[in-house]
């Protein structure tokens, strides 16, 4: 934090190497397109490194950085049109693309059709592994809320990815 | 608590496919941003130091400018009065006639300031160019064309002039003299 304070660049690359990917990961899941979640995670750590005085905590660092990485996705994801999926947005390396795109593109629309503030408490609380309340403070709202959007969400998901399974089959037996 | 087993499986899904794009930010192209938003910073703080400053100045010379009028005289708001047309430096200004107006200065909606005579009429009065009258807290002043305070509402005045028209109680065009001869005591 000092060397951060300092101004000290090796201090960045670390932290870079320490939440780059968490920051990334949680950016990709509020605004669902590869080059928006770039930008949200490289203007996180362009925030942190002019903003860092302001942390008045140290060990609240990954929860300051999640903050802004939240603030900045939803602002962006307020922007955004909504793109049609491309391939590089659905390919996973190392797995089965069939199945993978099946999967991942159901899980895919049903994410995006999650609102946005449901989204970031999802991708707070599963991609960044934060309990309910420190969702809620990173998020400034309150215990129940994200409860209730946490529950709303799973709920969602679960009906969406139900129907994409049995709309699947049907073509499937079509076929 | 818990989760259930769907849960646990979406939160594995919801994981995989974030974590799958598997490009984290550089430290080049961040040093990059922060350089650019360096600049950019300083160059809005030294654009708003300027606007800034320029706003405290025009501030500033308009509050001097309601505040103190010309001549030093006392600030307040002006109430419009009729004044007669200037001369130019060609024209020869007619003789002032040598009639006499006798009254009490005294505020008006109409005309700004009138003369109530004795009488009781009160006279419209068209004073000579450059008069203005104001209002302060302590009541109208009327002020001569160098900005001097020259009466009070209240005072007992004599204006030199004559009648502007025909017709019953045509305004007075005042010229020559104007004495206080009683102060207002108020």
């Amino acid at each position: 934090m000092d060397r951060l304070r300092a101004g000290d660049t090796t201090a960045l690359d670390e932290l870079l190497g320490l939440f780059g990917r968490e920051v990334k990961a949680v950016a990709y899941t509020i605004v669902r397109n590869e080059a928006d979640a770039d930008d949200v995670a490289e203007d996180t750590f362009v925030t942190a490194w002019l903003k860092i005085a302001s942390l008045r905590e140290p060990y609240a660092l990954r929860a300051w950085l999640l903050k802004i990485t939240s603030r900045l996705a939803l602002r962006r994801r307020a922007r955004q049109h909504e793109r049609t999926l491309s391939a590089a947005d659905l390919s996973a390396p190392g797995t089965d693309q069939t199945t993978a795109i099946v999967d991942r593109a159901a899980l895919d629309v049903a994410l995006r059709s999650l609102p946005a503030g449901m989204r970031a408490a999802v991708a707070l609380h599963y991609v960044a592994d934060l309990t309910v309340d420190e969702v809620a403070q990173t998020l400034g709202r309150s215990r129940n809320t994200v409860k209730s959007q946490l529950r709303r969400a799973l709920q969602h998901l679960r009906e969406s990815l139900a129907e994409e399974s049995a709309a699947t089959r049907d073509a499937e037996v079509v076929q | 608590m818990r989760e259930d087993p769907f849960e646990e499986r979406i939160r594995e899904a919801i994981r995989s496919d974030a974590f799958s794009h598997d490009s984290p930010p550089t430290a080049e192209r961040v040093q990059l941003r922060i350089q650019s938003a360096t600049r950019s910073t300083r160059r809005w703080r030294a654009v708003w130091s300027l606007v800034s400053t320029a706003a405290i100045v025009l501030i500033a010379i308009g509050a001097l400018a309601i505040l103190r009028p010309s001549n030093g005289a006392p600030s307040g708001s002006e109430v419009a009065v009729r004044t007669q047309a200037p001369f130019s430096d060609s024209e020869t200004p007619p003789p002032c006639p040598a009639g006499e107006l006798r009254g009490q200065l005294v505020a008006d909606e109409v005309e700004g300031v009138i003369i109530l005579e004795e009488s009781g009429l009160r006279r419209a009065v068209i004073w000579p160019h450059g008069y203005v009258a104001r209002l302060n807290a302590g009541g109208l002043e009327l002020l001569d064309e160098r900005g001097q305070v020259v009466a009070h509402e209240g005072d007992q005045i004599v204006i030199g002039g004559g009648e502007s028209g025909e017709g019953p109680d045509p305004p007075w065009l005042a010229c020559g003299r104007l004495d206080v001869v009683e102060a207002s005591s108020e």
